[in-house]
């Protein structure tokens, strides 16, 4: 039903389970317990929003690295950059191949080379801080990491 | 197996190993505050043959058959903790028991320490854990204090050369140092998280910053705010033994100041700032401190907590486990690859 999108659901349980369940736990297992599930719901919630445009943000960062390292490698390597490069269109695949061909790339002897290296750490360094500005900080603190 | 039968299954152990009679175990309390280890208390009383009676509390630990440090092993941390009772301060263990035949796992029991735990996060408004500066810096002191101790500790004498795992010992800090990254990248690739740029660039650098040289010492493996009781400033006991092993001390100091467990202030463990952390071990006779190494180890303190994640996750995907704390770490993983790229020097730091 179009009235009743994800975000709100999520909200709605969360908020159910934060107002009226958690009130009435002890502090055992089952209180932690909800803690984690309260965390992954607030979370769900940014990825199903923003997690789309996140894939692609990520896969755009790889497409204009490969453009680059088409251009600085050799043999196979060069060809599957450009291939990528060239390509269009995101998705899960589209991230998938992007990520693979990064590792193919950082654990060949040509990332020895700085012009390579700086290349790929850029994409790496959009990427990171891209994927961690949709993250929630976790306000629940009472669950340990430990 | 119910809280009713764990306590039962004890009981017969427990006369069946110290001969003792009058055997009561009640009280039972489930702990599942830590990830690893399923942990529970209770209240024991017995007559030993001799007449004495024991009346206190105690704790079982049994091991998990999944989990964040999957495939598990009792045995180094038993052997580690009983070692080092009396230098640093652990629980005192009573017994270890390598069978499944009792609790249907190995487990061990150690009596039971007063304290509380705290975390190493800032509440909602940024509060501190432990909001006295004093009781910090007390802590902090206890903390540097225990883990100079244990790096000090004479291992060799004390025959824990078990610990250098199934290679024998390391050859020397180099050589523990290429396991460390082996060891966590099988970790990673057993969890089968993917493609994942950010962990191959991180094991690449890891590779190229292999420290030289280093003393080998007995290595908590997981020493930081969060495993440690305390009570007021006083650390009452150092939790946590899964992950102990021969290494180089900066490993522990690396995970310690790591900025995995400082939120989004300056201080290791949310307890004091990170050189008057580094200055309070050297003046409890820690090991020499080495910055380039604790660079190194730095970046494998992210590597081994996103590897941890991984593996719970999958643990959880596969049905073998049913903790929902697990599936935390798919979002957590976010914030764990910006501290990498950051430690691996590809981004700047942020806080």
């Amino acid at each position: 039903m179009a009235m009743l999108d994800h975000e709100k659901i999520i909200e709605a349980l969360a908020a159910t389970l934060e107002n009226e369940v958690l009130p009435a736990l002890g502090k055992g297992p089952a209180r932690l317990q909800l803690y984690s599930v309260l965390d992954v719901l607030e979370n769900l919630s940014a990825y199903l929003e923003w997690g789309g445009q996140l894939a692609e943000l990520e896969v755009a960062a790889c497409r204009g690295a490969a453009s680059q390292l088409a251009g600085l490698l050799e043999g196979e390597l060069s060809v599957r950059c450009r291939d990528f490069a060239a390509k269009t269109g995101g998705g899960n695949a589209a991230l998938e191949t992007a990520r693979t061909l990064l590792v193919d790339v950082i654990e060949s002897p040509a990332f020895d080379s700085p012009e390579v290296r700086a290349a790929v750490d850029a994409c790496l360094g959009e990427s990171v801080l891209t994927a961690a500005m949709f993250m929630k900080p976790p306000r629940l603190t009472e669950v340990s990491k430990g | 197996m119910s809280a009713e039968e764990q306590l039962k299954a004890l009981s017969l152990f427990i006369a069946s190993r110290n001969g003792a009679t009058d055997v009561d175990l009640s009280a039972y309390r489930a702990h599942t505050e830590g990830f690893s280890m399923e942990t529970f208390s209770f209240d024991a009383h017995w007559t030993e043959p001799g007449g004495e009676v024991f009346d206190g509390r105690l704790i079982a630990r049994v091991q998990p058959e999944a989990g964040l440090l999957e495939p598990y092993d009792l045995r180094p941390q038993v052997l580690a903790m009983r070692a080092v009772h009396g230098t640093v301060a652990v629980p005192e263990l009573l017994w270890f028991e390598e069978g499944s035949e009792v609790l249907g796992a190995p487990f061990y029991v150690n009596r039971f320490v007063a304290g509380d735990v705290p975390v190493p996060s800032e509440g909602p408004s940024g509060e501190l854990p432990i909001e006295d500066p004093l009781e910090r810096e007390s802590l902090a002191r206890d903390f540097a204090g225990n883990l100079a101790a244990l790096h000090r500790f004479d291992w060799q004498s004390a025959g824990l050369s078990e610990l250098g795992g199934p290679a024998g010992v390391p050859e020397d800090g180099r050589d523990a140092a290429r396991r460390a990254v082996a060891n966590w990248r099988g970790y990673h690739e057993r969890s089968r998280a993917g493609a994942a740029p950010m962990m191959a660039r991180a094991f690449r650098e890891l590779e190229a910053r292999l420290p030289r040289e280093s003393p080998l010492c007995l290595v908590h493996g997981d020493y930081r705010t969060g495993n440690f009781l305390r009570v007021g400033g006083r650390i009452t006991a150092i939790l946590d033994w899964e992950m102990t092993h021969l290494g180089d001390p900066m490993e522990d100091l690396a995970w310690a100041c790591s900025r995995i467990w400082r939120g989004q202030t300056d201080m290791p463990g949310l307890l004091v700032e990170r050189e008057r952390l580094l200055h309070m071990y050297s003046e409890a006779g820690g090991l020499d401190i080495d910055e380039q190494r604790l660079a190194f180890y730095d970046l494998l303190a992210a590597v081994k907590m996103s590897a941890i994640m991984t593996t719970g996750l999958r643990a959880w995907a596969d049905g073998r486990t049913d903790d929902v704390r697990m599936l935390m770490f798919r979002h957590q993983l976010a914030g764990m690859q910006v501290i990498m790229a950051e430690s691996a020097g590809i981004v700047g730091a942020l806080s």
